[in-house]
């Protein structure tokens, strides 16, 4: 059975990237537009990993992690932050809020099937 | 020059004349900057459209050539042509996938340049909100008026240097469309 992955990014066009590169690798996605629809939709299906932009309207990713920790279903999922954000300062928040990688955008799709698979297999 | 004779009347006036000059050029500077947003957005979309679509006719492509690779009658070279084709485009088909991404980065910059534009916008209009409230007096008076203003301003100047410092600079900063890095907790 394929693995679902859950991906929020306010922007479509990233959304549509991530998710044709993550469906030829044979993974199942769900997609959010923002932290608090990310939110939602992990309460909805417990997903095998969650792939999170930072900046966002309504809720930023730190934040959506932050609420995702708190659920019990959550408490071991890799979440994985893609985001423009490189800095060291924003890399340490979100190992502090729970994120257990940081991946800087543009993604190449290659490398980034390469570290799902080793954080999910 | 003399404070009791500096004249406010035609201080405020040059400041209204600024803040709604000023006003002017933003408000073109943000419908551009709005503009063109809305065409990178359009030209995204109609981009991850097409691509989708060359995509999935490249994938039927791609078993009709399994297909003809593996039957008799095709010679090792042109097995090997196709096989370098296919990889050819597969490369391409990835480089398209990061470079497709450009318009995620370039519209946080156009978001973070028009939210700058409102607090500048918001400054002119003080500028210009306390020099309408022209009320000439006697001169004593007027001192009195220049040091309020003053201090009204520096506050404007203040609560424009908060909204902006809220807006973060670092939020993009990559150069260039190469893929960056990957850090694993």
């Amino acid at each position: 059975m394929a693995k679902t992955i859950l991906t929020v990014d306010d922007s479509g066009s990233l959304r549509q990237m991530v998710t044709f590169s993550l469906k030829a690798a044979g993974y199942e996605v769900v997609q959010a537009v923002d932290g608090q629809d990310g939110l939602n939709k992990a309460r909805e299906k417990t997903v095998d990993l969650v792939l999170s932009d930072q900046n966002m309207p309504v809720m930023d990713g730190l934040t959506m992690i932050k609420n995702l920790r708190e659920l019990g279903s959550y408490k071991k999922v890799p979440i994985l932050m893609l985001t423009t954000e490189s800095s060291d300062e924003m890399k340490a928040k979100g190992k502090a809020a729970g994120a257990n990688g940081w991946l800087v955008k543009p993604f190449d799709p290659k490398r980034l099937i390469e570290v799902v698979q080793k954080v999910i297999g | 020059m003399d404070m009791n004779t500096l004249p406010i009347t035609e201080l405020r006036k040059l400041l209204t004349a600024v803040s709604d000059h000023g006003n002017k050029h933003l408000v073109a500077v943000e419908s551009d900057l709005k503009q063109a947003a809305f065409l990178l957005d359009e030209a995204i979309s109609k981009l991850g459209d097409g691509f989708m679509a060359l995509e999935q006719q490249l994938s039927a492509q791609k078993t009709v050539l399994s297909n003809l690779k593996t039957m008799d009658g095709i010679d090792d070279l042109n097995r090997e042509a196709l096989a370098s084709s296919q990889e050819e485009v597969h490369q391409q088909i990835q480089q398209v996938v990061t470079n497709l991404q450009f318009q995620d980065m370039t519209n946080q910059i156009l978001e973070r340049s028009l939210k700058r534009i409102d607090g500048l916008k918001s400054l002119i209009y003080e500028i210009g909100n306390h020099g309408d409230h022209a009320d000439v007096g006697i001169l004593i008076r007027e001192q009195e008026e220049i040091a309020e203003y003053i201090d009204k301003l520096k506050q404007s100047l203040n609560d424009s240097d908060a909204i902006n410092s809220g807006i973060n600079n670092r939020a993009v900063d990559q150069k260039s469309m190469s893929s960056g890095s990957v850090d694993l907790f």
